[in-house]
């Protein structure tokens, strides 16, 4: 059940739009494998299958230039709010005139987690399918953890809540569009 | 698109919302206004030092570097000081504050002009009052005016910050002057 | 395919496996026929991978058929070889050909 979900997963991720295609063939093929040779041998060949399919999948929709559309969502979703909230808390501690440390209140952290919601979820409504949201959202959560490194971001806690709901509310995003 | 333009829109308009929030706020009474006093069980004397000896005051205040004073070892009006505080939210980046002192009194009250050009202006004030049985009470009050138009619009949240971190320094001077014999 | 441009190796083997299957020339089939013809366990991805670039280059053109439930409820994206990819295919023949001419393939020194 797992090596199944894991490895539509994988193959969703990896081929954006042709991902209805390309994970019938392998639907069709492991009925197939299943039959002829067993169920154990049907999942070793289904992993083996998503594991080297996802770097050529992945490299075509880089050539059709799909994945920089995640990227840039990806970017403006995570990336760049948490950048400029980060900034903007730095400028109000330095107006301070007798300045203050780098620790953030609790209230500026739940803002900063609003607006990571609101800038997440925007990106998560651009996404037409439901691999290209899923895609998004796996940008977002690379992108904000790679974010939150460089600022010294922290308590755990925050960084902990920041991981689970921007890529969450990415897929809220896509799914709530999808509905539409 | 049609959705994510119109929560870009919603967005703009709450945060024009939030600007005009702001800059109701920032004209309230008491914008850029600091107070904070606390109880001491110290003597005025003892309390006053901590308040107006350079090397004391460093030791309490957060991010006072250094404090060059041309004062000869003795205050009074028109004495000129400087303080340099260590900015860790702009890569540690140190700032001078301009002071001059305008009303001196010990140990009861001290009164300064502090500015930093193109940042803030405004006034600091310590009162010492002696309270009797060894104990006296330190009030430091604070009025401030920022130059620049952006942290003038985010006042209404610097001054509750402000405010927390003088709270904090207050209890630290209260905590160095009881332990000192 | 314009002058002086060659199909890749794999390119080749995708384009062939096209021509042969004829109307059922989808991506699990092309992979099963390279793979029963000349050993090759190619992954999936890279079939589709190689397919897009195809239909880039005008090689290969595709449609999409119903869902059928042995597919889960998924559609088919079928690909059929073009004039162009015909073509290529020749070129290609004949290149081979000619550098095969007179060729003696010996014991290994």
């Amino acid at each position: 059940m797992i090596a199944w979900t894991v490895s539509r997963w994988l193959l969703a991720a990896a081929a954006g739009d042709e991902a209805e295609f390309v994970v019938g063939d392998i639907e069709e093929e492991w009925s197939e494998i299943a039959a002829e040779r067993g169920k154990w041998m049907a999942k070793r060949w289904l992993l083996a299958q998503a594991l080297r399919s996802a770097a050529p999948l992945l490299g075509a929709r880089v050539r059709s230039g799909e994945m920089t559309g995640v990227l840039i969502a990806g970017v403006l979703g995570s990336a760049l709010p948490l950048w400029l909230c980060h900034r903007l808390w730095q400028f109000v501690a330095s107006q301070i005139p007798f300045k203050d440390g780098t620790e953030r209140e609790a209230w500026q952290l739940a803002v900063n987690l609003m607006v990571l919601c609101a800038c997440a979820a925007l990106a998560g409504l651009s996404t037409r399918t439901r691999s290209s949201a899923a895609a998004v959202a796996v940008a977002v959560a690379a992108l904000a953890s790679s974010t939150l490194w460089l600022i010294g971001a922290q308590p755990a806690l925050y960084i902990f809540l920041a991981l689970v709901a921007a890529p969450a509310t990415v897929l809220a995003g896509g799914h709530w569009r999808r509905l539409r | 698109m049609k959705w994510v333009w119109l929560s870009l829109k919603a967005l703009g308009l709450l945060l024009l919302v939030i600007a005009g929030g702001l800059w109701l706020a920032g004209r309230r009474a008491s914008a850029g206004h600091l107070h904070s006093e606390i109880e001491v069980k110290r003597p005025a004397a003892e309390v006053w030092d901590w308040v107006s000896e350079p090397e004391k005051m460093k030791q309490w205040v957060s991010w006072l570097v250094d404090v060059r004073t041309d004062d000869m070892g003795h205050g009074g009006v028109g004495v000129k000081r400087v303080l340099v505080m260590r900015d860790e939210n702009n890569g540690g980046q140190l700032m001078e504050i301009q002071g001059t002192c305008t009303e001196y009194t010990p140990p009861n009250l001290l009164r300064m002009n502090l500015v930093v050009p193109g940042a803030f202006d405004g006034t600091q004030a310590y009162r010492v009052t002696d309270l009797g049985n060894g104990s006296s009470r330190l009030e430091i009050d604070s009025q401030f005016h920022f130059g620049n138009p952006f942290a003038k619009l985010m006042e209404p949240v610097i001054t509750p910050s402000a405010q927390k971190k003088m709270r904090r320094d207050i209890a630290r001077l209260k905590q160095l002057a009881e332990e000192s014999r | 395919m314009p002058k002086g441009e060659t199909l890749g190796e794999f390119e080749h083997l995708v384009l062939l496996a096209v021509a042969r299957l004829g109307d059922d020339a989808y991506g699990m089939r092309v992979r099963r026929e390279i793979s029963e013809r000349t050993g090759r366990d190619a992954a999936i991805g890279a079939v589709y991978a190689t397919l897009e670039r195809l239909a880039g280059k005008g090689l290969v053109a595709s449609s999409v058929s119903e869902p059928t439930p042995e597919r889960g409820g998924r559609a088919k994206r079928s690909f059929q070889l073009t004039g162009a990819g015909l073509e290529a295919l020749r070129r290609t023949q004949q290149d081979l050909a000619a550098m095969m001419r007179g060729l003696k393939f010996g014991e290994a020194r």
